[in-house]
């Protein structure tokens, strides 16, 4: 993994972000900007899952409203992610908390891959949110939690 | 009339010292700090799509503010608590920083309009230029401020 870093870093891209003033905070800020918008919304999805909000609005009405916004945050999030990821693999590489967020990562994926395939596709006929629905939103709002924490423990961390 | 002693009385607190001191205790309000920063955005943001009339139509201006504004004004509590305790950690540093002071202006001023001219407007019920107006405002105001918090890091 630390060659592969090494050459993530040594690629033209992750030199030029990485030598540049500007570059670097300039991303983090939209990566910051991408997180308040994706997480920010997401939160209202998973309140509607969890019927503390929204109630009158049908979950499937709700989320074709709400999630094109939840995924351009998270467009920018992955974008600026990776371009961050790039510049600064080799510490990345070794930080604990970085690791962290790519579990995060994966099993916020995996939760909404199955969500998406499985329970939601018949949220048009539901009387009620069925359970599975409403563990998808705890994982979604643990997961967003957690990635936020640990992504701001970076710099800390080493 | 000089500030710097109050930026000096709050930078040497028990609180402030204690913060700066301790490896974990920083980076865990700043995270506290960050959770409220969501919570306001995302409920600006649900909110002020909808006066713009491009999220959720279907419901009513009210309906919408019913849901996010107790979001938005939770997460603001556990920002400016959190920010609070960030500045006596950081006084010093914040006396002679410019982009504080446009922060913290920023925030007055986004605080002030949100709890009257928005809120007014957002529970009118009616749909016209002023929400519009309103909701682009809200948008700018509140998207501004984080953009400033980082010029007040790199500063």
């Amino acid at each position: 993994m630390i060659e592969l870093a090494q050459w993530l870093e040594a690629t033209q891209l992750g030199t030029a972000i990485r030598e540049s003033t500007w570059w670097f905070p300039i991303l983090g800020l939209l990566h910051l900007i991408g997180m308040t918008v994706a997480a920010g919304t997401i939160l209202y999805m998973d309140l509607r899952l969890l019927e503390r909000g929204f109630r009158r609005v049908r979950v499937d009405e709700l989320g074709s409203q709400l999630l094109p916004w939840t995924w351009a945050g998270f467009f920018v999030l992955l974008v600026s992610g990776i371009l961050l990821v790039l510049s600064e693999a080799v510490m990345l590489e070794r930080n604990a908390a970085f690791r962290i967020k790519l579990v995060l990562l994966a099993v916020a994926g995996l939760n909404v891959l199955l969500f998406h395939r499985g329970v939601y596709r018949s949220a048009r006929n539901w009387d009620s949110v069925p359970r599975r629905a409403k563990v998808t939103a705890w994982i979604s709002i643990v997961c967003w939690a957690g990635l936020i924490a640990a992504g701001r423990a970076i710099p800390f961390v080493g | 009339m000089s500030f710097f002693p109050f930026f000096e009385w709050a930078q040497n607190t028990g609180v402030g010292m204690a913060i700066r001191s301790s490896l974990w205790l920083l980076p865990l309000v700043d995270i506290v700090h960050l959770f409220g920063l969501a919570l306001v955005f995302g409920a600006t943001l649900v909110l002020n799509l909808r006066m713009l009339r491009v999220f959720l139509p279907s419901q009513p201006a009210p309906e919408v503010a019913k849901v996010a504004s107790p979001w938005f004004w939770r997460g603001l509590t556990i920002s400016v608590l959190s920010g609070a305790l960030l500045f006596l950690a950081n006084a010093i540093k914040c006396y002679s920083s410019p982009p504080f002071y446009l922060k913290m202006a920023l925030l007055g001023a986004g605080i002030t309009f949100q709890a009257t001219v928005h809120r007014r407007l957002a529970l009118a019920g009616s749909e016209g230029a002023a929400q519009i107006g309103a909701g682009v405002c809200s948008l700018v105001l509140w998207l501004a401020i984080p953009v400033v918090a980082f010029w007040i890091e790199l500063y």
